[in-house]
């Protein structure tokens, strides 16, 4: 259980940052990269301290400076989730949602179809978002 | 088209109809999760949206939970839509999803959800789907919603607790930090603007997990919270509420303090600090 005493502690904000940069850490992965877990603190020899808790791990893990060039990669902080903004200009795409209009269709669909499905059989699964 | 699947039947339907086009019908006499799907190539890291008309009769979750019911999903993650449930009318639904690195995905028309199960009928119609322009900033927009009161039921006890306003102060002068630091800590590699949202109505329900134990779970508070989103674009959402205080010290079980994410915007259960004599009691 987390625990801060009010009193002494002058780094509060760190359980809103350890949380965001759980999602940076995970975006971070989703995307390929090989960064460090953010738990791993202790691993990389750095301290959870009385009064600025892990303030130096963080800053390492945010600048990629963990044993001189590991943690988050630059480009992530750019990469953010989808919303409606990103579809202010947008490109409809109109070939997807499109039935097969005679029987010719419909087998290439299918053949399409079994060839991807055989395809994923052999290959590995790819990493899932959440 | 037809095909059953278990207990789940799907159909082409022709009379049951949104526009000129046939509906795709699922029916499930059953509880159970079913879904068909198409495969659309992507770009990586680009956004979509994909929205169709929705119709359902009789949609019952297996247990009382938003995030069930019929749904527009990708197979093998917990991106989804919002689950409509109950019988109604046609209505759009959207689904708006990063690819990330993936060059294929799986978008899929679904009844039951991640979730859980549910029995009833659903019909989609009139699909689209369109292709967006990521961000290429780093400023971040986040939303930090404070739930005043917690009033729930845990093992048939009901647990009222409530944030005092210094509690709220705190919770402000704590988000106000995070802006800084999030700047500062990153060398200007980002930035980060909160808007704050204080709600007095409670929040009623929590959701459960063997390892970390109650936490609040998006479907938890998505109705309370849809307006602000749905009019908004944050990037990152923090839910902070009360689990516990010095009348109701355990009575929640918090295990641990987790991070959720749901279709790409992220809810945080925030932890629960225990009280001791010199400790202010800061449960959040």
């Amino acid at each position: 259980m987390y625990k801060y005493d009010s009193r002494i502690n002058i780094f509060p904000e760190e359980v809103l940052l350890h949380e965001f940069l759980h999602s940076l850490e995970r975006t971070s992965t989703e995307y390929g990269y090989q960064i460090p877990a953010l738990h791993d603190y202790e691993k990389y020899g750095y301290k959870n301290e009385p009064l600025i808790g892990e303030k130096k791990w963080y800053t390492d893990y945010m600048n990629k400076k963990i044993n001189g060039n590991e943690g988050l990669p630059e480009e992530v902080y750019k990469l953010k989730p989808a919303k409606n903004y990103n579809f202010r200009v947008s490109n409809p795409i109109t070939n997807v949602f499109v039935e097969p209009s005679n029987i010719l269709e419909e087998i290439q669909e299918l053949c399409r179809t079994v060839i991807r499905n055989v395809k994923s059989m052999f290959e590995e699964p790819t990493t899932s978002s959440n | 088209m037809k095909g059953k699947c278990g207990i789940s039947e799907f159909r082409r339907d022709n009379e049951v109809r949104c526009s000129e086009h046939d509906s795709y019908e699922i029916i499930q006499n059953d509880f159970n999760d079913a879904m068909f799907y198409k495969t659309i190539s992507t770009k990586e890291n680009t956004p979509y949206k994909v929205t169709c008309m929705v119709k359902t009769e009789g949609v019952e979750p297996q247990e009382s939970n938003n995030a069930i019911g019929a749904q527009i999903a990708t197979n093998n993650s917990t991106e989804r839509s919002v689950a409509i449930s109950g019988t109604t009318d046609w209505q759009k639904i959207e689904f708006i999803f990063n690819s990330k690195n993936r060059k294929e995905v799986n978008v899929g028309f679904r009844l039951g959800g991640n979730a859980g199960f549910c029995k009833g009928k659903a019909w989609f119609s009139d699909f689209t789907i369109e292709e967006g322009v990521p961000e290429t900033n780093s400023n971040w927009k986040f939303a930090c919603f404070i739930f005043t009161s917690t009033d729930v039921t845990i093992n048939d006890k009901k647990i009222n607790l409530s944030a005092t306003s210094k509690d709220i102060e705190d919770i402000n002068n704590t988000i106000n930090r995070f802006t800084k630091t999030c700047r500062v800590l990153s060398n200007g590699k980002m930035s980060a603007e909160c808007q704050t949202y204080t709600k007095d109505t409670p929040i009623t329900s929590l959701s459960y997990d063997k390892q970390f134990g109650y936490y609040v779970a998006p479907e938890d508070v998505e109705n309370q919270i849809k307006e602000e989103i749905n009019n908004n674009n944050f990037d990152h959402i923090f839910i902070i509420t009360k689990l516990g205080d010095e009348a109701h010290p355990d009575d929640i079980e918090v295990n641990d303090w987790i991070g959720l994410r749901s279709h790409g915007l992220l809810w945080y259960r925030l932890f629960k600090h225990q009280a001791s004599k010199r400790a202010k009691k800061l449960c959040v």
